[in-house]
């Protein structure tokens, strides 16, 4: 279960969170809404430990959360270098968490969001759609992760890779996951909806 | 670790040997000041002589300065930096990064020197000596960049505030690997004994060089 309690965020002495308090049991999926800029990238990289927040709390199964380990952001950046190719970019970021997975089996995770053909291409090459799914990609490998953290994850995609990514989070949210997503209008699945708004919940 | 230190090694050969340019500037930059200095100088051959070995370090240190914000830029940009912030094996990933960046960047000038210095007339025992000087000083500079870059990728103003952290730094350095080929006091001390001096410094500053970048990649978001 992930607690949070009265979470506060200023960036440039701007408030931007105050006073973010809410729950989620395991299992669930969680909606982050509010109108552009209201701060939901920003609690989400503050959740990820990307961001230090001033004041609050973060708990995990009433732990308190230091190291942020369990959290997986997955956010609008690319992620990857022009100069390698699809696979070995998620190869080389696969091996710098530790895992040592063969190209292989790579391509063939790829083909989950049919970018099989793909495989060997340099990111100059690749749509804005295939850019997004193949960052997608990497949700395959951290699954172990207790909390994905995804901004907008639905934008720039296929309606089969739509249904592709709603099969992968159930997945997970199956396996005991949390998933917290921050998106405008889409809700594909079942969740509750935290809304923002002012930099409060 | 060991195996992500060998895997971030990987990484960067195979984006160097992908973008050759990148790779060649630094190289051929070096190569140019080196060789075109005592042709537009045009002075007597014993004032080469005297300052062929600061030429050199000072070529090597701007070939440096220009070539190592390409080790950041993309990563920081394309938000792979951010990505790889939380594992727990981001030192080895600097670390890999460091020497591997010191091997493409530095070693291709330190093996054309010794060619370079035969325009100067040096002699071939100060060439030796200068060949070995650079084996072991040159990480000391390479670490100072290192660091005084990964310090200021994600900054706006890096262009300006990453030549004035630098020179601070590498001045005494500088000072020191020059004057032992020079006629002061340091030019009596034995090479092994500069060498040694030389291999101190370079264990000094690797650990706050690491210690820096690793903190900033960290919370490079």
């Amino acid at each position: 279960m992930l607690n949070v309690k009265n979470l506060f965020f200023k960036y440039n002495q701007k408030s931007v969170l105050e006073n973010i308090s809410f729950s989620v049991d395991r299992s669930k999926l969680v909606y982050l809404i509010g109108d552009n800029g209201v701060g939901k990238t920003t609690l989400l990289r503050v959740l990820a430990g990307l961001l230090d927040y001033d004041k609050g709390k973060i708990f995990i199964d009433n732990k308190l959360v230091d190291d942020f380990a369990p959290f997986f952001y997955l956010g609008h950046s690319i992620y990857f270098h022009s100069k390698l190719r699809l696979n070995e970019n998620i190869k080389y970021i696969l091996n710098l968490y530790g895992y040592d997975y063969s190209l292989e089996h790579i391509n063939n995770r790829l083909e989950y969001f049919g970018l099989f053909k793909s495989r060997n291409s340099y990111l100059s090459n690749l749509s804005q759609g295939q850019k997004r799914k193949s960052s997608l990609s990497l949700l395959h490998y951290f699954n172990e992760k207790k909390i994905w953290l995804l901004d907008e994850p639905f934008i720039n995609l296929d309606s089969v890779s739509k249904e592709n990514l709603e099969i992968l989070i159930k997945k997970f949210l199956s396996d005991g996951g949390i998933v917290i997503m921050a998106t405008h209008e889409q809700f594909p699945l079942e969740g509750k909806k935290i809304a923002l708004k002012n930099s409060h919940v | 670790m060991y195996k992500v230190f060998l895997f971030a090694i990987k990484r960067e050969l195979l984006i160097t040997y992908r973008s050759l340019n990148d790779f060649l500037m630094p190289f051929s930059f070096f190569l140019l000041l080196s060789i075109f200095f005592p042709i537009i100088i045009n002075t007597d051959s014993l004032v080469l002589k005297k300052i062929a070995h600061g030429i050199l370090w000072l070529a090597y240190l701007f070939s440096c300065f220009l070539s190592i914000n390409r080790l950041f830029d993309e990563d920081y940009q394309s938000g792979f930096f951010e990505l790889i912030s939380k594992s727990k094996f981001l030192v080895a990933f600097v670390i890999g990064k460091l020497f591997c960046g010191w091997l493409l960047i530095t070693m291709p000038i330190i093996l054309v020197s010794p060619i370079t210095l035969y325009i100067y007339g040096i002699n071939e025992t100060d060439i030796i000596l200068l060949f070995f000087s650079m084996l072991i000083g040159t990480p000391i500079i390479f670490n100072i960049c290192f660091m005084v870059a990964s310090l200021t990728f994600n900054l706006k103003a890096s262009a300006i505030l990453a030549p004035v952290l630098i020179f601070p730094l590498i001045i005494p350095v500088l000072i020191l690997v020059t004057s032992f080929f020079g006629e002061d006091s340091f030019n009596s001390m034995h090479p092994f004994d500069f060498f040694k001096l030389l291999f101190l410094l370079f264990i000094i500053t690797t650990p706050f060089t690491i210690f820096a970048s690793y903190n900033s990649i960290k919370n490079s978001s």
